[in-house]
C-alpha cells in the first residue's frame, strides 16, 4: 500500500500528470541555430574589422554586430521570460491537485494503516506547498517587475534605434556597446525592480509637488472681509480692475502670492485675518 | 503647474455658493461639496501661481 501511495504521489509530480501551462507558444525559429548566427557580433575579429573599416562600410558593420546582439538579447530574454511564466504556474498546480487528490483518498481508504500513510504523505505535501506559498510574493508581483523590463528594455531599445540612425563619428560602436549593456540589464529582475522602485520615487515626488502646490484654510468672513469684497467688487458683481490691483500690490508688499485664486483665499480665510485688518488699514477702506 | 485651493468648514450652501463665485471671477474652476459634519467645502484649481 505504501508502495501505492508514493506511485500516486510520484504521478501527480510527474511531467505527464500535471497540468502544466505554458505561457507563449514554442517559437517556430531553431533558436539554437539563430544564437549561433549571432555569434560573429561578440568575436574579437567582427570589432577589429569595424575599427579597421572607413566610410560607409564603418557603419554598415557598426550596425550588424549592434543588431545581431540585439537579437541575442532577444532570443536569451524569450527564454528567460518563459521560464519565469512557466515555473511559478505549473509548479504551483500540480502540488494543489495533489493536496486535493490525497486528502480526498485518506477520507474514503478503508484500513487505518492506510489512512495514517495517506495522512503522512498528505502532510508532507502540505508542507512543500507551505515552503512554495513562501514563492507567493514572488509569483504575484513577478508580472509587475516583467512589465517594468519590457518598458526599459522598448526604451533602451528606442535609444540605440536611434543611435544607429545616426553617422558612427556620433554614434560609435563602443556608444552602442554601452546602451546594449543597459538593453541586457534592463532584462533581468533586478533592472526591472530597480525601474519601479525609481518610477515610484519619480512619482511619490509629483505628489509631493502637488500636495505642497495646495493652498488650504478655514471659512472666516469678518468686518475686514466684507470691507475688501466692497472695494474688490463694489457693485457686488463685477472686480473693479484698479482696486484688484491695489489689493494684489498690497498683497505682493506683504510676502503674499497674488495667482489665481489668492484674493479670495485672503478675503474668506481665518488665516489672514489678522493680514487683513492691516490691508484694510493700509489701503484705507 | 496649476495650483489647488480648499476653503473648509463653511457654514452654509449660499455662503459656499459665494466662495465658488469668488474663486470663478479670478479665472479658477471651482465645485463646492458638504462635509460629514454638515458644513461645506470649496476646492478651486487655479492657473499657475505668480509670486
Amino acid at each position: 500500500m505504501k508502495f501505492l501511495i508514493f506511485l500516486m504521489i510520484s504521478m501527480f509530480f510527474s511531467p505527464a500528470c500535471s497540468t502544466v501551462i505554458k505561457g507563449a507558444p514554442d517559437s517556430p525559429v531553431n533558436v539554437t541555430d539563430e544564437l549561433a548566427s549571432t555569434a560573429f557580433a561578440f568575436e574579437k575579429a567582427a570589432i577589429d574589422e569595424y575599427l579597421s573599416a572607413t566610410g560607409s562600410d564603418k557603419q554598415i558593420l557598426r550596425n550588424d554586430i549592434v543588431h545581431a546582439r540585439i537579437r541575442a538579447y532577444d532570443i536569451k530574454y524569450s527564454e528567460f521570460e518563459a521560464d519565469l511564466f512557466s515555473f511559478g504556474i505549473g509548479t504551483g498546480v500540480g502540488t494543489d491537485w495533489a493536496t486535493l487528490a490525497i486528502s480526498g483518498l485518506t477520507a474514503v481508504t478503508g484500513g487505518a494503516s492506510t489512512k495514517a500513510a495517506l495522512g503522512a504523505a498528505n502532510t508532507a505535501i502540505i508542507g512543500a506547498k507551505g515552503a512554495l506559498d513562501k514563492r507567493l510574493l514572488l509569483e504575484k508581483t513577478t508580472p509587475a517587475v516583467m512589465a517594468e523590463m519590457v518598458n526599459q528594455r522598448t526604451r533602451v531599445l528606442l535609444d540605440l534605434k536611434q543611435g544607429l540612425s545616426q553617422d558612427v563619428s556620433d554614434y560609435g560602436l563602443f556608444q552602442a556597446f554601452a546602451d546594449l549593456e543597459r538593453y541586457r540589464r534592463a532584462g533581468t529582475l533586478s533592472g526591472g525592480l530597480v525601474g519601479i522602485v525609481i518610477s515610484a520615487g519619480q512619482e511619490t515626488k509629483t505628489n509631493e509637488d502637488k500636495i505642497s502646490n495646495i493652498v488650504s484654510g478655514t471659512y472666516l468672513k469678518d468686518e475686514a472681509s466684507a470691507k475688501l469684497i466692497r472695494f474688490w467688487k463694489p457693485g457686488g458683481a463685477s472686480i473693479n480692475s484698479s482696486n484688484e490691483n491695489a489689493i494684489k500690490t498690497w498683497m505682493k508688499n506683504n510676502n503674499l502670492t497674488v495667482g489665481a485664486g489668492a484674493i479670495t483665499n485672503f478675503i474668506y480665510t481665518a488665516e489672514f485675518s489678522d493680514l487683513r485688518v492691516k490691508a484694510v488699514s493700509d489701503l484705507k477702506l | 503647474m496649476k495650483s489647488t485651493h480648499e476653503i473648509t468648514d463653511i457654514s452654509t450652501e449660499a455662503k459656499a455658493d459665494e466662495i465658488v463665485q469668488s474663486y470663478t471671477s479670478e479665472g479658477c474652476v471651482a465645485v463646492k461639496e458638504q462635509q460629514l459634519n454638515g458644513k461645506w467645502t470649496v476646492r478651486a484649481e487655479c492657473p499657475p501661481t505668480e509670486v
